[in-house]
C-alpha cells in the first residue's frame, strides 16, 4: 500500500480557444496521504477546479487536455490508464461532490436512483440489497426517513438534503480520495456547519482522504490537515494547517488574511488586493503575483520562482525568502490605512422608520385557485434607520431579509404596516413626492452579473434612473455628474461607451453602487452585495461603501449572511427567524452577549478564521417553510433550550436595554 | 394534479369560442352570403333574384344574429349565427355547397391521411433522434460538423423536390410502387409507403437539427458531469440521463401535432392523390366552397387544442418536478 493516496507530478492542464491558449494548471505537483485533508485554496480562476477535474481526467476534451504530467492514484497512474479502466477508477476510488446541489443531480431520477447507479455499476449490486445499501448511505449522511426519501426527486429536497445526497453519492462505493469542490459555497452558514462537519466524520469513520477546494479561509481552518494555496494555475505555498494560519508566508496569502473583515478591523480600511489574476494565456518569467504585490524585488519581474522549504511539510514560491534581501524596487506598504476617527454623523432622529412591516404571499391550490394559506415572509417586522448608520439584516435564506428590501423599494405590496421616511409616511405621499422617495432610496443587487441589462453601455445603465426620476434634466451635467460618480466609484471615463459583459464582478458591483448614487440618494439597500464575489474583491468594494458613506452621509441596510462582514461595517443588526426579528441591538450588544439561541447558532456556525479549531456547533434541520410554522416559538424545533412555554406561545420582546432587545422565553 | 389538468380542460371552453366566434366573422360578415353567392353564379350581370334563390337552396337567406320575422326562441335559432357556426360544437357540419354531407365525407376522408401522417411521424422521431444522438455522441469531431452540413443541405431542398424525385425513382424507374393513387384495405399500404418515406426524408434535416441542440444543450449541464463522475461510459450517460431530460421537450412537441394528424398534409396529399383531409381542403378552396373551408377550420383549431390539452397532460406524466407540485 503506497504512502500517498495521491499524488499529482507537475501537472499542466490547458484550455483553448479560438484564439489563445490558456494554461490553467501549470506544473503542479501535490500529494495526499490516506485519510488527510488538504485544501486547495485561492481565488475563482485560479486553477483549483481544473486540477480536480484533471484528476477525475473530466477536462472536457473539446476545449482542452492535459500536457504533461502524472497523476498517481493508489500509486497507479492514471493518466496512462485506457477510458474504460478510469471509468473503473471514477467513482470507485476517487469520487467528487460540486458546489452546486441544486443543478448538480439530475431532475428526472429519484434520488434512490441516482446511489443505486454507482452500486449497479461498480458494485453489480441489485434488486433488495441495493436498496438496503442505498437506505444504509442515506442514513449516514443524515437525511430523516430515508426509507421513504429514496423514492423522492432532487427538486422535493432542501439544498442541504441534496448536498447530503451528492455525499451519499460520493461515498457509494467507499472511495479512497473524495473531492470536494466548494461543497458548501452554495449553502447557508448553518447549513455549511452541518456539511463540514458531515464530511468530518464520514472521513474519521472511513479513513478517506479529501481534497477540499475552497476560496474560503474559514472553511479552510475547520477541515484541513494541510493548505495548498493556488494563484495564477501555480501552487504559491504549501503548509501545514496551524503552521499557514499562524504565519501564512507567501504575500498573496498574507493578502488574503489582511483582506478578511472584522470586529478588529472596523476603524480601517480592509487590505485590497488591487488588480486582477493576470490571463494565463502567457509566459511568465517571473513571479505570476508581481502586479499585485506590495514588496516587489528586482529578481521578481525575470527569475523563475523556485520553491524554498522552510521544512518538510512547508514551502512557498517567493523571491522574499530564497536570497539575502536585495533592494525593494517599489514598496507600497506605507499606505495611509488609518481612518480618521468613526464617522461623526450622529444626527437625532430616524431617516426611515418601518413599523409592523408584514407581507404575505398567498398560496393557491384547487380547481379555482383558491388562496388556501399564505407565505408569512416578512411578519411585524419594525426597526429604525438612522441617517448616517449601517443596519444590517441577517439570517438564514427564506428569512424574509430580501422581502423586506423590495418592499422598502416598493416592489412589493405591504399586506399591513407603515414605512415612514423622513416624517412622510409612504402611503400619504402625492406621485411627486413618491418619485423623490424612489431616489432617495436606491437598491444594490446580489448578483452584479445578471442585475445589468446585458444589451446597454455602461452610460445608458446609470443615466436611465436619472431620466426616469428626472434627478438632473441637463444633459451636459448629466454627463458630468455621471463622470464624478465614476471616479467616485474608481472608475475611469472611458468605460461609459462599454458593455457590462467586459467587466470583472468588482467592477460590475462598483457600476451598480454607481448607478444607485446617481439618483443622489440618502439610503441605499445593499442585498448581499458581496457574497458573489471573491474576498478580495469583496474588500475593495466594501471599502469604497464605507468611504462613500462618510462622504455623502448615506444610510445603508445591509442585508447579508456574512457575520464577519457585518461586523465590519454594521452599526445595529436586526437577526431574523422565519420572517420575524428574533433580535435586534447595536452591534457590539448582539455580536459579543447574543441572547437569543438562534443569534448564538448563527454566530458559532459563521466560521470564523480567528478561532482556530473550535467545534463546529452547529444547528439540526432545515429552516422550516414559512407557510406553515410550528406553533409557538417559530425556533422551538431547532432549540435545544426549548421549554414548554415554547411549544404553546410566540414569544413577546424583551427589552433587555434601550436598544438591544429580544424575543425569546428563556432571558 | 387532477385539478391542474381539469382547470386547463377548462381553458379550453372559452379558447374554441372565441375561434367559433372569429370563423363566423370571417365566413359571414367579412364574406357575406351575397358576395358567396356572387362568386358561384359570376361576378357580372348577376341580378338580385338568382341570388336569393342562391341562397335559398344553401340555406343562406336566414338574417346573421337575429331574426325578427319569426317569434319567440326561434328569434335566434332561425338564424345563420345559430345554423351555420353554432352547430360546429356539436360536429354538425351540414352540407357543402355542391350538395354532400360534410360529416360523412370527413369521416371517410380522415383515415386515409391518418395512415400516413402517423408512421411518417413515429418513423421520423424515431430517426431523427437517433441520428441527433450521434452527433451528440460524436461532438465537435468531423462527423458532427459534417452532419450539420448534411442537415443544413437537407433543409434547404424544397420537399417538393422530394416528391417529385421520389416519385420519378421509385414510381418511373424501379416500379416499385405506384406513383400515386390509393385503394382501401391492405393495398393501401402500397400507396401510402412512398409518401411516409418522402415525408421523413423530408424532415430529417431539420429534426436532426434541433434535436441535436436540444442534447448539447442538456450535455452541458451539471449533473451530467456528476453521471460521468460516478464512472458511467459516455454511452451510459447519453441514455439514462441525458435522453430522459431531453425526450421531455421533444415528447411534448410530440404530442401537441398528433390530434391535427387527422387533418393531414395538403401537399403531400394533393401529389400522390391521397382522397385524406389535406386534398379534401385544397379541392374546397379551389372551388370556392367555403362550407367545407369552415368546417376545416374550425376541426383545425378544435383538434390543436385538443393537442395543447394533451401536452400539458404529458408534461404531468414525464415531467416529476411539475407532476409532484
Amino acid at each position: 500500500m503506497p504512502e500517498n493516496i495521491l499524488q499529482i507530478k507537475k501537472l499542466s492542464t490547458r484550455i483553448r480557444s479560438k484564439s489563445n491558449d490558456f494554461v490553467v494548471v501549470d506544473n503542479v505537483s501535490l500529494s495526499i496521504k490516506s485519510g488527510e485533508t488538504v485544501a486547495l485554496l485561492g481565488e475563482s480562476g485560479c486553477g483549483k477546479s481544473m486540477t480536480a477535474l484533471s484528476v477525475m481526467r473530466l477536462v472536457p476534451e473539446l476545449v482542452g487536455g492535459i500536457d504533461e504530467g502524472e497523476i498517481f492514484i493508489n500509486g497507479r497512474d492514471v493518466l496512462a490508464l485506457p477510458e474504460k479502466n478510469m471509468r473503473q477508477v471514477r467513482g470507485r476510488q476517487v469520487a467528487m461532490i460540486f458546489q452546486e446541489p441544486m443543478t448538480s443531480l439530475n431532475p428526472v431520477l429519484t434520488i434512490g436512483d441516482q446511489i443505486a447507479e454507482s452500486l449497479r455499476f461498480h458494485l453489480n449490486l441489485s434488486g433488495s440489497k441495493c436498496v438496503e445499501r442505498v437506505v444504509e448511505l442515506l442514513k449516514s449522511v443524515g437525511l430523516p426517513d430515508p426509507g421513504n426519501r429514496i423514492n423522492e426527486y432532487p427538486h422535493q429536497l432542501s439544498g442541504g438534503m441534496k448536498q447530503r445526497v451528492m455525499i451519499a453519492i460520493a461515498l457509494a462505493c467507499e472511495p479512497d480520495l473524495l473531492i470536494a469542490d466548494e461543497p458548501t459555497t452554495a449553502l447557508d452558514v448553518t447549513i455549511q456547519a452541518q456539511v463540514l462537519s458531515l464530511l468530518k466524520t464520514i472521513q474519521q469513520e472511513n479513513n478517506m482522504s479529501i481534497l477540499l477546494i475552497t476560496h474560503d479561509l474559514g472553511v479552510v481552518s475547520k477541515v484541513a490537515d494541510r493548505v495548498a494555496v493556488m494563484y495564477a494555475g501555480e501552487i504559491v505555498e504549501e503548509a501545514s494547517s496551524a503552521d499557514f494560519f499562524n504565519q501564512p508566508k507567501h504575500p498573496y496569502s498574507k493578502k488574503l488574511f489582511s483582506s478578511l473583515p472584522s470586529w478588529e478591523k472596523r476603524g480601517e480600511n480592509l487590505e485590497v488586493i488591487s488588480g486582477v489574476v493576470p490571463k494565463l494565456n502567457k509566459k511568465f518569467p517571473g513571479c505570476r503575483f508581481i502586479d499585485r504585490c506590495d514588496s516587489v524585488l528586482k529578481q521578481c519581474f525575470n527569475h523563475r520562482v523556485d520553491w524554498h522549504f522552510f521544512d518538510k511539510t512547508s514551502c512557498v514560491k517567493c523571491h522574499l525568502y530564497s536570497l539575502p534581501k536585495v533592494e525593494l524596487v517599489c514598496s507600497k506598504e506605507s499606505k495611509e490605512n488609518k481612518i480618521t476617527a468613526e464617522s461623526s454623523l450622529s444626527k437625532e432622529g430616524a431617516l426611515l422608520e418601518v413599523n409592523n412591516l408584514t407581507v404575505f404571499f398567498p398560496v393557491q391550490a384547487g380547481l379555482l385557485k383558491k388562496t388556501v394559506g399564505y407565505v408569512r415572509a416578512v411578519d411585524d417586522v419594525s426597526f429604525v434607520l438612522q441617517p448616517g448608520k449601517t443596519l444590517a439584516v441577517v439570517g438564514e435564506s427564506g428569512c424574509g431579509k430580501t422581502t423586506i428590501a423590495k418592499s422598502l423599494v416598493q416592489l412589493l405590496e405591504l399586506t399591513s404596516g407603515s414605512i415612514t421616511y423622513a416624517d412622510n409616511k409612504l402611503d400619504c405621499l402625492t406621485s411627486i413626492q413618491m418619485s423623490d422617495y424612489r431616489a432617495a432610496v436606491q437598491m444594490i443587487f446580489q448578483d452584479p452579473f445578471s442585475s445589468m441589462n446585458p444589451r446597454k453601455r455602461i452610460g445608458e445603465i446609470i443615466e436611465e434612473g436619472m431620466v426616469a426620476l428626472k434627478v438632473e434634466n441637463d444633459e451636459k451635467k448629466r454627463f458630468d455628474h455621471i463622470l464624478s460618480l465614476l471616479s467616485q466609484v474608481g472608475l475611469d471615463g472611458d468605460v461609459l461607451n462599454r458593455y457590462p459583459h467586459e467587466f470583472s464582478g468588482g467592477q460590475r458591483q462598483r457600476i451598480s453602487i454607481a448607478r444607485a448614487l446617481a439618483v443622489k440618494p440618502r439610503v441605499l439597500i445593499c442585498d448581499e452585495p458581496t457574497s458573489a464575489l471573491d474576498v478580495s474583491v469583496q474588500a475593495q468594494v466594501l471599502n469604497l461603501l464605507k468611504s462613500l458613506q462618510r462622504e455623502l452621509a448615506l444610510s445603508f441596510l445591509f442585508i447579508t449572511h456574512n457575520i464577519s462582514v457585518v461586523s465590519y461595517l454594521a452599526d445595529e443588526i436586526l437577526v431574523m427567524y422565519l420572517g420575524r426579528v428574533v433580535e435586534s441591538g447595536s452591534i457590539a450588544e448582539v455580536l459579543d452577549f447574543p441572547r437569543h439561541p438562534y443569534t448564538k447558532a448563527l454566530l458559532s456556525a459563521a466560521l470564523d478564521v480567528s478561532d482556530g479549531d473550535k467545534d463546529l456547533n452547529f444547528l439540526e434541520d432545515d429552516v422550516p417553510s414559512p407557510i406553515n410554522p410550528p406553533g409557538g416559538c417559530y425556533f422551538h424545533p431547532r432549540c435545544k433550550q426549548a421549554k414548554a412555554e415554547c411549544f404553546s406561545s410566540y414569544p413577546g420582546l424583551t427589552r433587555l436595554n434601550e436598544s438591544h432587545s429580544v424575543n425569546c422565553f428563556n432571558i | 394534479m387532477l385539478s391542474y389538468i381539469l382547470r386547463r380542460f377548462l381553458y379550453a371552453i372559452p379558447i374554441l369560442i372565441g375561434v367559433n366566434l372569429i370563423t363566423f366573422t370571417l365566413f359571414f360578415v367579412v364574406n357575406t352570403p351575397d358576395d358567396m353567392a356572387r362568386m358561384h353564379l359570376g361576378m357580372k350581370h348577376v341580378k338580385q333574384e338568382n341570388i336569393d334563390k342562391w341562397k335559398q337552396n344553401h340555406g343562406y337567406d336566414r338574417p346573421l344574429l337575429f331574426n325578427s320575422e319569426v317569434s319567440g326562441l326561434e328569434k335566434f335559432s332561425q338564424t345563420i349565427f345559430f345554423e351555420k357556426s353554432l352547430s360546429l360544437f356539436l360536429f354538425r357540419f351540414g352540407n357543402s355547397d355542391s350538395g354532400r354531407d360534410i360529416g360523412y365525407d370527413i369521416k371517410q376522408r380522415m383515415w386515409p391521411s391518418f395512415l400516413i401522417a402517423l408512421p411518417t411521424l413515429l418513423i421520423g422521431l424515431m430517426i431523427n433522434i437517433t441520428l441527433a444522438l450521434i452527433l451528440a455522441l460524436f461532438r465537435s469531431t468531423y462527423i458532427d460538423y459534417w452532419g450539420v452540413v448534411i442537415c443544413i443541405i437537407l433543409i434547404s431542398i424544397s420537399s417538393m423536390f422530394y416528391i417529385i424525385g421520389g416519385q420519378y425513382l421509385f414510381g418511373k424507374i424501379l416500379h416499385l410502387v405506384p406513383i400515386s393513387g390509393y385503394e382501401d384495405g391492405w393495398m393501401a399500404i402500397k400507396f401510402t409507403i412512398l409518401p411516409v418515406l418522402i415525408g421523413v426524408f423530408s424532415g430529417i434535416g431539420s429534426g436532426t437539427r434541433i434535436y441535436r441542440t436540444l442534447f448539447l444543450e442538456e450535455i452541458e449541464k451539471d449533473y451530467v458531469r456528476t453521471a460521468r463522475a460516478k464512472g458511467l461510459s459516455e454511452t451510459l450517460v447519453l441514455y439514462r440521463h441525458v435522453l430522459r431530460n431531453a425526450l421531455i421537450p421533444i415528447l411534448t412537441g410530440v404530442v401537441v401535432v398528433l390530434p391535427t394528424l387527422f387533418m393531414g398534409s395538403l401537399v403531400m396529399e394533393a401529389f400522390f392523390s391521397i382522397p385524406g383531409l389535406g386534398s379534401y381542403t385544397i379541392q374546397a378552396i379551389n372551388e370556392q366552397d367555403f362550407s367545407i373551408v369552415r368546417s376545416m377550420v374550425f376541426l383545425g383549431a378544435f383538434l390543436y387544442i385538443i393537442g395543447l390539452l394533451l401536452t400539458d397532460i404529458a408534461y404531468t406524466v414525464v415531467d416529476p418536478r411539475i407532476r409532484l407540485s
